[in-house]
């Protein structure tokens, strides 16, 4: 089980929207992280076999996603960031159908369906039409479709875009528990989505690959570079100008700011443990770039 | 949503799913009839085949008698041709065509273009299903409903002549004459327009409203060209896809056939589609005689079945060219586009 992207590059017009990409991924969840527009759904629909490269090569055990895509699917999962259903069908009957084109046989597509209704919690709603599905309703169909060939290679693309924080959680939960036996491929550009279950961070900017590290690695990095200060509100404002902030708090005693520094900030400045997102925040430039 | 334990004891206990087509029925078999129970769960489907059962209803009744001649003298009297009847159906059955040739982009364009409009595409292809059993699979699925559409018009049209033979008298209507038409006329034109609006649909399908379009003014023009083959080169109407040149051209030996033997003059109020007339006398009958016998031989020259072979071979060719064109389309197919 093993996805290797060489030097893989797409050029749409004159601009490179992915380029020199190269990784090897075995089993478990790696994270592609990035800004909007830095590639991650370029990089994710050519190993889906959905785009071909401009230049350089993707294979899935040793099937190249290009010459031999049909090899590929049959053991890929994916859900698109950008999707949509039959609405005149209902869950149960979208996900027999999907399964049907995912060569399915029939009984066990049935049982599959019923699994996965499960799964992701949709027994209630399962034999509702999908025109009446709220979006997290219908990224839970998106993600059981996405599983009904049990894949080896998932690939979900910005699945928590679109959700309320109680169904991200949910869905984080649910990813974590897919990542034995399987390489989940998530991209985002919100970084606590691969916190728990990610063995592995790519960090995508501009079409290139920014960093290829673990979590831990990324946090150690950060390490000592992580600052609390509560200030006034003209201190505040100076500090905010002259550093990067990962975080700011209103409070009764001023402004609560977290900020990204390699020297202490501040004479009131505390050093605390840097969160994923600070370290991301640190590796990849402002907060203000990151979350545009 | 459940938990990991949970998720993993279900995985534990489920067999292995394994996404091959090697253990399944054929590719092309489960795209067509999974896609044909998708459109048969779709209220707007049923919808569509009401709309065709009442229209036909309609046009069935409105054409239970086609008058092809008025007689001033002797007598005011209508010749009329029962719409029942093989020479009824051959002016019908093309009138009926000309609509369905409209509908038909509707119910085909969309075939593949659907999935790009409702953003299921990236989903579907990202399963192992063949790229030429989607685009197969797609469009039997499509002609299928378009045939079924063209069987419930051809079931409405026999229907209501069993209905108006029961209820008003009327002749019972001429099957053979009707399937023979139906044959020649529909299924052709079917396969040729369905065709045809599902391989652009499908290679364009982000301009499959242009696509319906083109082919709605394309089938009008043809429809138009087809008309005035009346009298006029038959080779031409052996190729009309419409039908409307079908129409004329079988005309001409019915109304030769009536009129053998009796004679008529045309009067100032006669027009190419309205013909008035008064009754000449001739030698062995008068005028009223030859109304009489005008109305007698009609029973028999309208059921007499027309001769369809030299349309045959043409349209074998335009149900070929449907074909073609959408195998073209299955080859030119790109599962992916190179959009930003």
């Amino acid at each position: 089980m093993e996805l290797v992207v060489e030097e893989l590059g797409k050029q749409y017009g004159t601009v490179w929207a992915l380029r020199d990409v190269s990784l090897r991924c075995g089993p478990g969840m790696v994270g592609l992280v990035g800004p909007n527009g830095a590639g991650k759904t370029t990089l994710m629909r050519i190993i889906a076999t959905l785009l071909e490269q401009t230049e350089g090569h993707a294979t899935w055990n040793g099937h190249d996603t290009r010459k031999d895509g049909e090899a590929v699917r049959q053991t890929l999962g994916y859900l698109p960031q950008d999707f949509g259903l039959y609405p005149e069908l209902s869950a149960r009957q979208f996900l027999r159908y999907i399964a049907a084109m995912k060569g399915l046989p029939a009984e066990l597509a049935g049982r599959r369906v019923d699994e996965l209704i499960e799964v992701v919690n949709l027994e209630r709603d399962a034999n509702r039409k999908l025109g009446g599905y709220s979006g997290g309703m219908k990224q839970r169909v998106g993600i059981a479709q996405a599983l009904l060939n049990d894949p080896e290679l998932l690939i979900v693309d910005e699945p928590t875009a679109g959700l309320d924080p109680e169904e991200r959680v949910r869905f984080r939960t649910l990813l974590s528990s897919l990542t034995t036996d399987r390489l989940v491929l998530l991209s985002t550009h919100i970084i606590t989505d691969v916190e728990a279950a990610a063995t592995r961070l790519v960090l995508l900017r501009e079409g290139h690959v920014r960093s290829d590290t673990t979590p831990e690695a990324l946090l150690r990095e950060a390490t000592g570079h992580v600052w609390v200060v509560t200030a006034d509100q003209s201190a505040a404002q100076q500090l905010q100008s002259a550093h990067r902030v990962s975080g700011l708090v209103n409070s009764g005693r001023g402004i609560t700011l977290r900020l990204l520094s390699p020297v202490r900030p501040h004479e009131d400045a505390m050093p605390v443990e840097p969160s994923l997102e600070d370290a991301y925040l640190l590796k990849m430039g402002t907060a203000a770039e990151v979350l545009q | 949503m459940a938990t990991q334990t949970e998720f993993n004891q279900a995985k534990n206990e489920a067999p292995e799913v394994t996404a091959s087509y090697d253990a399944s029925p054929h590719p092309l078999r489960v795209v067509a009839g999974w896609e044909l129970w998708r459109i048969a769960s779709s209220r707007s489907s049923w919808i569509a085949a009401s709309v065709v059962f009442i229209f036909v209803l309609l046009i069935t009744w409105t054409f239970k008698e086609i008058a092809i001649m008025g007689i001033m003298a002797p007598q005011e009297e209508r010749i009329s041709v029962h719409g029942s009847s093989a020479w009824g159906m051959a002016f019908t059955i093309p009138l009926v065509l000309l609509v369905f040739g409209l509908a038909i982009p509707f119910l085909s364009a969309e075939g593949v273009a659907r999935d790009f409009k409702q953003r299921t595409h990236e989903v579907l292809m990202s399963t192992p299903m063949p790229t030429w059993a989607y685009v197969w699979g797609r469009y039997m699925a499509t002609l299928a409903v378009c045939l079924a559409l063209a069987v419930l018009m051809l079931s409405v049209m026999l229907l209501a002549g069993v209905a108006l033979w029961a209820a008003m008298g009327e002749p019972f209507p001429n099957v053979g004459g009707t399937l023979a038409l139906w044959a020649v006329a529909v299924l052709p034109a079917t396969l040729l327009v369905s065709g045809i609006s599902f391989a652009l649909g499908t290679l364009l399908p982000r301009y499959s409203n242009f696509v319906k379009v083109f082919i709605v003014v394309a089938w009008f023009l043809a429809s138009y060209q087809g008309l005035p083959a009346r009298g006029g080169d038959p080779t031409s109407a052996y190729w009309d896809p419409t039908s409307r040149a079908l129409v004329s051209t079988l005309d001409a030996p019915y109304r030769q056939a009536l009129f053998k033997g009796i004679y008529v003059a045309p009067t100032r109020s006669s027009s190419a589609s309205g013909q008035q007339v008064i009754m000449v006398p001739a030698t062995q009958l008068t005028p009223a005689e030859q109304v009489q016998k005008l109305r007698e031989r009609m029973f028999s020259v309208e059921q007499v079945m027309p001769d369809l072979w030299p349309w045959v071979g043409p349209h074998v060719v335009l149900c070929s060219i449907g074909l073609v064109v959408v195998g073209f389309a299955a080859v030119r197919f790109r599962r992916f586009e190179s959009l930003l």
